[in-house]
């Protein structure tokens, strides 16, 4: 019979290293060395603790886009030099982090906190696709790019976005699939190939 | 530990950890099994695209009897259904195929007529006109419930045996099938001629002949109702399906469903 090991120590510190060992990428090892570390340095710890609550007590989410917000508005929707017109719809807010990354995308977002998923029994209520729909005419937009992931529900989820938004007259873009930049052609399965070929560009 | 190879079809992955995922596969030669995909999340990974329901697959893993969790080493795609995604009806009925085999399927056991039933049915799924998908899917389960004994008994009353026929004919699910007047508890709800033809018919027929049907949208309501119903009265809560719920919160399109209004259809 298998003994679950149990963590050495004084209660309360075994205690922080059990909870720091659920947060993602952190195994029971780095948890330890965590505790032990906010132990050795109480200035961390009362800055780290702060900033927790702080997290709990002002961020919330965007009324416009769904994204992290502090105030009403986030950061992004309250800018008025970003170009009103385009948006791009993603699943989660980790996705808005990684394209504002690229600097590519002046627009505006639209978080939908989930992707249509009948196995899961998530349908077009249970994400914000109304939201995103209620906001196509006061803010006149003309292009949303659908940048939710190239799978199954991505795509199931695009495809929805695309067919509600047609009769608008809103134009819809899905971003680009194919091969990742730095990989070989000969490497690649047959689906990212022909997806690949597909969306071929032209060179200017 | 030694390297397996069979063919599969993914009904289901969970994302593991930060880069990993876990694929539920139905196989024909190992039943259902759970593989570990190492790294499947990071841009540049080793399995290409075939790690999504409803794609056919070649594949390779670490086999280990007596283990819940086996560790993917090679996956090839042989054929995969764009065409679910492209339609939400589409993307439930075909999800809805994938969520019964997860469920009445339950370990390692042979499952050649079963995973040759999945793959015909999503096969046609992927190819149907959207008003076929509900009849494709009726056929579906009674042709599942055929293949794992679970046939109802449609045309004679489960209990007496006497052919039932007309007005008065009453369905009990967790009996397995139909009782006549004098048989029945009282619990039973009445089923209509109409949609017991329907059901008899979808039981019986090929696939091609099964496109052919001509319902009605009250017999449609009632059949579903009844199949629902059997499945949980036969196999329990765990048989309540979740993809076709969403159906409901999708705005109807004009004649989608392809049903008639008219009550003699059948």
């Amino acid at each position: 019979m298998a003994v679950a090991k149990s963590i050495y120590g004084v209660g309360t510190v075994a205690s922080l290293v059990e909870r720091l060992a659920k947060l993602p990428g952190i195994g029971r090892k780095s948890a330890q060395r965590v505790a032990l570390h906010l132990l050795r340095k109480p200035e961390e710890a009362d800055a780290l603790s702060a900033a927790i609550r702080m997290l709990r007590e002002k961020v919330g989410y965007c009324r416009i886009c769904g994204d992290l917000a502090e105030e009403d508005l986030c950061p992004l929707c309250s800018n008025e030099s970003r170009n009103v017109g385009t948006i791009c719809v993603v699943e989660g807010i980790g996705d808005v982090m990684a394209l504002e990354s690229t600097g590519a995308h002046r627009g505006r977002y639209h978080v939908l906190h989930g992707l249509l998923s009948p196995l899961d029994g998530i349908g077009p209520g249970d994400i914000r696709i109304r939201q995103l729909l209620d906001r196509l005419e006061p803010e006149a937009v003309t292009e949303l790019i659908l940048a939710t992931p190239p799978n199954v529900e991505g795509d199931a989820t695009a495809a929805y976005v695309a067919e509600q938004v047609r009769p608008r007259g809103v134009k819809t873009t899905r971003i680009a699939r194919g091969l990742p930049v730095g990989s070989d052609v000969e490497s690649a399965d047959q689906a990212t190939l022909s997806r690949a070929l597909e969306g071929r560009t032209d060179l200017k | 530990m030694a390297l397996a190879k069979t063919e599969g079809v993914i009904l289901r992955r969970i994302r593991l950890g930060e880069t990993s995922k876990i694929l539920t596969v139905l196989t024909p030669t190992y039943g259902k099994i759970k593989l570990v995909a190492k790294g499947a999340r990071k841009v540049k990974h080793r399995f290409g695209s075939g790690l999504e329901p409803f794609s056919l697959c070649s594949i390779v893993f670490y086999h280990r009897e007596g283990r819940d969790l086996l560790m993917l080493s090679q996956c090839d795609t042989r054929q995969d259904f764009p065409q679910f995604p492209q339609d939400l009806q589409r993307f439930a009925y075909g999800s809805g195929i994938l969520e019964v085999a997860d469920k009445v399927v339950l370990g390692n056991e042979s499952t050649g007529t079963i995973y040759g039933l999945v793959t015909e049915t999503i096969a046609r799924m992927a190819g149907a006109p959207v008003r076929d998908l509900p009849l494709l899917w009726w056929a579906y389960q009674l042709k599942l419930l055929e293949a794992l004994g679970y046939r109802p008994e449609l045309g004679s009353c489960e209990s007496c045996g006497r052919k039932v026929s007309g007005r008065r004919v009453y369905f009990a699910p967790e009996a397995g099938g139909v009782r006549c007047d004098t048989c029945r508890l009282g619990a039973e709800t009445r089923v209509s001629g109409g949609a017991l033809k329907v059901l008899e018919f979808l039981s019986e027929s090929s696939w091609d002949a099964v496109r052919s049907l001509k319902v009605s949208r009250r017999q449609a309501g009632e059949i579903e109702n009844l199949l629902s119903r059997f499945l949980v009265g036969q196999y329990g809560d765990a048989l309540r399906i979740r993809s076709l719920g969403i159906l409901k919160s999708i705005p109807k399109r004009e004649n989608s469903s392809g049903f008639s209004n008219a009550d003699h259809a059948a």
